[in-house]
Parts: structure tokens; C-alpha cells; sequence
């Protein structure tokens, strides 16, 4: 095994190889950096290029677009509040407030430096993983998937700031909205009142940018103001805070990074549910939950550490089994049949060293990331000083274009417009807006796992000890949280 | 049951809530009537899920309607009792910002400047979007000169024509009347 690590981190270094992974940062970079072009979209466009090239280089170029993508995708919804990736909408919650409060350097040094932590534990995940991993993939069933799918949910209570009422209104909105289109069992037309850009559902990505952007942008207008009016954005010592709290609090990171991990392993539940289990799982377990949603650098910590360790983690199915457990490593999976390799046990002894070469490129990414990112944190951190009206052209123009990239479709335009005005009234009215995305992520996985459940084992799904131990882990979660609520609420009357 | 919105905007306004629980109520038992006239595997779990959020929205009315009967104890810094009730409503929560400070005018005009650009976007496209209402705002609301708008708007197409049609080969969204 050792022969195989020394071979794959030889043969990434090799000058084509590490060539072609510097350019897969630089355009990972630019397609994180913009919103709503994600990482399979740059995935996508580059995998034409690959053909001819060796396996290790294809994997170069690939992969590194990828983490860079997600670890990118911080850098807008820190400065500005728009997520650059739907993936990266977690980071808005804390790393936003961070930069309005003058701290976008530091907030941007935690983000990257907890992503090369989580890339780390990912990593590190699929060595430890991959002997092991068969059995413990082949023990999930529909039902299991459609529990984890519910747990995910039952964070609702904890991002609920506040009114777990209002949050799980939000919620069943949320999944009312993925509920739109075509019904995968019967093919009847749901809620699509007779528009055909509607079959295929509503996209993620306008929604979130409309929901996180729209609001920062309608703010600005509003106030003609800078993002931040501290000087001190984006100065070197809090860039170098940043590094350093993602040490202080290195078990959030380490925690956010095994969530992500763990989560990134199930096949279709992917980075848009891990960050919010991993982010509501670090405002429970704080000492301060009471800072979250208002610049706590746990819960940024949380929502940047499960970025890149959920790319490890859905990689292990992938290589394991040829079972891509997102979009983007569905594309991956495709450049291995195009250079040739099967995915499966033979990548654990024929191509063990290409195993291992994607290993050290998820890291290796982002230690370069990270080099190259420094010098540009202060002028990025200097953006938030930029006044509003100098801001709104560009911004608008990001929001348009990353929502339309989602189907080249002014339809998306639209469905971003709407969502910005709910997220203006949710903001205005402090009505909470993360339920409603993870209802949205999560509804369809949720009835199309219900159904295959019901399916096949009918309502004896309900005893299999996998499930019922979820189903214990949900109780536990929901007394916590109700717990927590009752405490605030005694606690309000003992001062009123 | 009084309107709490105050100078600071930081409370959660009574109206609203009603307006927006009304509404998100209105949503839900139009999505459960309309999903009954669909085949029975495909209209169970909409009429379970908004079944559902018809019940939790009943549940919050009826909060609404116990806190506007019982008149929430004096404090000095009056917070919603059904949000309260509900476990929520902190304290310490900042003011809501732009939103709730800033004055009829401002919303006026922001809007205005939206429905402005969004119009030209659809008919058109960006590229025409862009350079029109970058040049118009810079000028009129940021105040800035016509050459500094000229010269933001040419660096801003340049950026928007090198990432996405040079480096990425993306379409740009184009208009009815100017593709």
C-alpha cells in the first residue's frame, strides 16, 4: 500500500500531471468564485479535454476543479452573502456576518483553512475506508437512506433560530417546492400549473442564490452603505486569526469534517444536506448557540470543514463500487470509462496507485489553494469597503448569470427574482430561511426513498435496526432541541 | 393586537405575521386540493405534507390568537407572545437592518431600479441590461461621472465576456426583442 501512496504522489507531480492540476485549481477558482456555476458544471465542460490524457492526468485536472470548486464557493458567500456554490450556503450564515462586522479575512483564512482540515479527514476516510467499506455501503437500503434523509430534517429544530414552529412550517414549504414536477412514480404533472420549464422541477441553485443573494443585494440598494465600514477586513493578522481558530476549535472542524464525510458516502444525499447537518450539529454541541447566525466562527468552521471532506467521502462509493454518490462524481465516474479504468475491487489492487493519486490531489488542491488564495485576501476583504451602489450592478449581474447558467433558461432568472423576495420578507420578518432550502433539498430524496421503501418491504422497513437506530438518534436530537427551547423560555420569564 | 413595528425595526411585525402565516396557510390547502385530483400514489405524499403544514399552521394561529387575548407581561422592550410561545423571539437579536430603517423613498427606489432592470433583461438580455442600467445607476443613484460609468460597465462586460463565453462557453441570457 505504501509502494502505491509513494507511486500516485510521484506520478501527480510529475510535470503534465501537476501542469494540468494548476489549471484545474485556476478554473475551479473562477467557477467556485461565481455563483451558480458549481462543480459539476465546471466538471462538465472540462471532461472533453480529458480524452487522450492518462488516467493520473485526467484525474489531476478533474478532481482539482472540483475541491477548488467547493472550497471557492466560500470566498462570494463570505464577502457578499451569495453562496458561490449551493454547497457553500452554510458558510453565508456566519462568514457573512463576519465580513459585515469587519472581519472578512479572518473569516476567509478560517474558511480555507478548515477546508483543507475537512480535505484532510476525507482523505484520510477513504484509506481507512476502502478495505472496509462494502459491507457497510451493502447494509443501506432505501429505508436507511430515507431515515438518513429524515435526520438531515430534524436539524429543522436546531436551524430554526429560535421558532422550531416557524421552522417546520418552512420545512414542509420547502419540500412542497421539491415536490414540483413530473411524479417520478406515475409521470402526473405536480404543480407545475401547465408551464413546461416546470417538469423537471424547480433548480436548487436559482433558489438558493435568490434566497441568500437576493436579499444582501436589495440591502445594499437600500442602504447605499459598504458591506463592512472597518478597516481592519483584511488585514494579515486576521488572516492568520482565521488560520489559527480553525486550530482552537479543531474539534468542530474534525467533527464537520466526519459528518461531511459520513454523509458524502450515501449515494444522492450529498454537500447541500451535510453542511446544514454539520452546522446544526456544531450549534448543538457549542457553548455559545446563541452566536450562531451572527458570526460564530464555530458554526463557520462547521459549515466550511464538511465542504471537502464530503468530495472524499462520496469518492469511496465511486471508486469502491462505481456507485457515484453526486452529480459531479457521476461525471468523474464517466472520465474513468473514458480513460479506460473500471471502477470496483481493481482499484484497490490493479490501479491502487490512481486510487491514491486522487487521495493526494484532493490535499495537495488544497494546499495550493491555499498558497495561492493568501495573497489575494486582503484586496477580496477590501470589496466589502466598496460602496453599495458601486456593488449592485456587479452583484446583480453575478445573480442573474449564475441562476441562468442552471438550464440556460431566463426561467431560472425568474425563479431567483422569487426566491429573493422571500428571502427578503423571511429576513425582514425573521422568518427562517435554512429549513426551507433543506426541505427543498430534501423532499424529493425523502419520497422517492419512502416509496421504494414502501415497495419493497412495505411497513416492515420501520423494524430494520439501522433504521431503528436513526430513528432513536432523531428522538434524541428533537428532546435536545425542545429541551434547549424550554430552557430559553423559562429563562426569558425569570428576567421578564 | 397592535402593529409593533418600531423605529428600530428590529421586532417582528405583528401585521406581517398574520399576513404571511394567512398566506403560507392559502398555499398549503390549495396545494392539498389541488393534489386530490391526482392518482393515489402520486398525490399521497403532497396530501400528507401539506396535510401536515396545515395542521402546524393552524397550531400557529391559534398561538396568535392566545397572545393577542392575554396581554404579554410590561417589559421594556415588548416582544411578540406568539413567537415567544413558541420558543422564539430573542432578545438579543440585532435590528433587522436596511429593511426595516430605511424610509418609504428608498424602497421606492430600489424597487424601481429592480423592476427597471429585470425589464430590460427580458427584453434585452444582459449584455444591452448591463451596459444601460450599470451606466444609468452608477450615474443617477451612485452619482458618479458618465466616464466612470463607461469605464466600470466596459470592465464588467469584459470580465462577463472572458469567464463565461471565452473560458467557460456559456450562453449569456439573451432578451425577446434582442437576442
Amino acid at each position: 500500500m505504501l509502494e502505491a501512496a509513494i507511486s500516485g504522489l510521484v506520478q501527480i507531480m510529475s510535470p503534465g500531471a501537476f501542469g494540468l492540476m494548476m489549471i484545474g485549481i485556476i478554473i475551479g477558482m473562477v467557477v467556485g468564485i461565481l455563483p451558480g456555476l458549481g462543480g459539476p458544471v465546471a466538471l462538465a465542460l472540462m471532461l472533453p479535454f480529458t480524452f487522450g490524457m492518462t488516467p493520473i492526468e485526467t484525474f489531476c485536472f478533474l478532481l482539482s476543479t472540483l475541491v477548488v470548486t467547493t472550497t471557492a464557493g466560500g470566498i462570494t458567500s463570505i464577502l457578499f452573502g451569495i453562496p458561490g456554490e449551493a454547497t457553500a450556503a452554510a458558510i453565508v450564515l456566519d462568514g457573512h456576518p463576519m465580513a459585515k462586522a469587519g472581519e472578512a479575512g479572518r473569516a476567509i483564512g478560517a474558511m480555507l483553512m478548515a477546508s483543507l482540515m475537512g480535505a484532510l479527514i476525507g482523505a484520510v476516510l477513504i484509506v481507512l475506508a476502502i478495505p472496509i467499506i462494502r459491507p457497510v455501503v451493502l447494509a443501506f437500503g432505501p429505508p436507511e437512506f430515507l431515515m438518513l434523509a429524515l435526520v438531515g430534517l430534524t436539524f429543522i429544530a436546531i436551524l430554526s433560530d429560535g421558532s422550531m414552529l416557524k421552522g417546520l412550517i418552512m420545512a414542509s414549504a420547502g419540500i412542497l417546492i421539491s415536490l414540483v414536477g413530473l411524479d417520478p412514480q406515475t409521470s402526473v404533472p405536480r404543480y407545475t400549473f401547465g408551464m413546461l420549464e416546470m417538469w423537471d422541477g424547480i433548480g436548487i441553485v436559482p433558489i438558493v442564490i435568490g434566497l441568500f443573494g437576493g436579499p444582501q443585494i436589495l440591502e445594499l440598494m437600500l442602504s447605499k452603505k459598504s458591506i463592512s465600514t472597518r478597516k481592519a477586513a483584511g488585514s494579515t493578522s486576521g488572516i492568520l486569526k482565521g488560520f489559527a481558530d480553525a486550530f482552537i476549535h479543531w474539534k468542530t472542524v474534525v467533527q464537520a469534517g466526519l459528518i461531511g464525510a459520513g454523509v458524502g458516502v450515501v449515494p444522492g444525499v450529498g454537500g447541500s444536506v451535510a453542511q446544514f447537518i454539520a452546522y446544526g450539529h456544531a450549534k448543538q454541541s457549542s457553548r455559545e448557540p446563541e452566536k450562531f447566525g451572527k458570526g460564530s466562527i464555530e458554526g463557520l468552521l462547521a459549515a466550511s470543514g464538511n465542504n471537502n471532506a464530503k468530495d472524499g467521502g462520496s469518492l469511496i462509493p465511486m471508486i469502491s463500487f462505481g456507485l457515484p454518490g453526486s452529480v459531479s462524481t457521476t461525471i468523474v465516474l464517466t472520465a474513468f470509462l473514458i480513460v479506460g479504468i473500471d471502477p470496483g475491487p481493481a482499484m484497490l489492487t490493479e490501479h491502487l496507485d490512481v486510487t491514491f493519486s486522487m487521495i493526494w490531489v484532493t490535499i495537495i488542491a488544497n494546499v495550493i489553494v491555499l498558497l495561492i488564495t493568501i495573497p489575494i485576501i486582503a484586496p477580496l476583504s477590501r470589496l466589502t469597503m466598496v460602496s453599495g451602489p458601486l456593488l449592485a450592478p456587479f452583484l446583480l449581474a453575478l445573480v442573474v448569470l449564475g441562476s441562468y447558467a442552471n438550464s440556460n433558461s431566463l426561467f431560472d432568472v425568474w425563479v431567483m427574482l422569487v426566491a429573493a423576495a422571500v428571502g427578503v420578507i423571511c429576513q425582514r420578518f425573521r422568518w427562517p430561511v435554512v429549513p426551507l432550502l433543506l426541505g427543498l433539498v430534501l423532499g424529493d430524496i425523502c419520497e422517492r426513498y419512502f416509496f421504494l421503501s414502501q415497495a419493497l418491504f412495505g411497513w416492515d422497513w420501520v423494524t430494520r435496526p439501522i433504521v431503528m437506530g436513526f430513528g432513536a438518534l432523531m428522538a434524541l436530537i428533537f428532546f435536545r432541541a425542545g429541551l434547549q427551547s424550554w430552557k430559553t423560555f423559562k429563562n426569558k420569564r425569570a428576567v421578564q | 393586537m397592535t402593529s409593533d413595528t418600531d423605529s428600530t425595526g428590529g421586532r417582528v411585525d405583528a401585521y406581517a405575521e398574520w399576513i404571511i402565516t394567512l398566506a403560507v396557510l392559502g398555499i398549503m390547502s390549495t396545494a392539498f386540493l389541488a393534489a386530490r385530483s391526482w392518482p393515489p400514489d402520486a398525490a399521497m405524499f403532497p396530501m400528507v405534507l401539506s396535510g401536515l403544514a396545515i395542521g402546524l399552521l393552524i397550531l400557529k394561529l391559534v398561538f396568535m390568537v392566545m397572545a393577542a387575548l392575554v396581554p404579554p407581561p410590561a417589559t421594556t422592550e415588548e416582544t411578540p407572545a406568539a413567537d415567544e410561545a413558541d420558543g422564539g423571539g430573542d432578545l438579543d437579536e440585532p435590528p433587522p437592518g436596511a429593511f426595516a430603517t430605511a424610509n418609504g423613498r428608498a424602497w421606492g427606489e430600489a424597487l424601481l431600479c429592480l423592476v427597471i432592470f429585470f425589464t430590460v433583461l427580458s427584453l434585452f438580455g444582459i449584455v444591452v441590461t448591463l451596459v444601460v442600467f450599470g451606466i444609468g445607476y452608477l450615474k443617477i443613484v451612485g452619482h458618479r461621472s458618465l466616464i466612470f460609468g463607461v469605464i466600470y460597465v466596459g470592465v464588467l462586460m469584459g470580465a462577463v465576456h472572458l469567464l463565461f463565453v471565452q473560458l467557460l462557453s456559456l450562453p449569456l441570457p439573451e432578451g425577446i426583442l434582442f437576442p
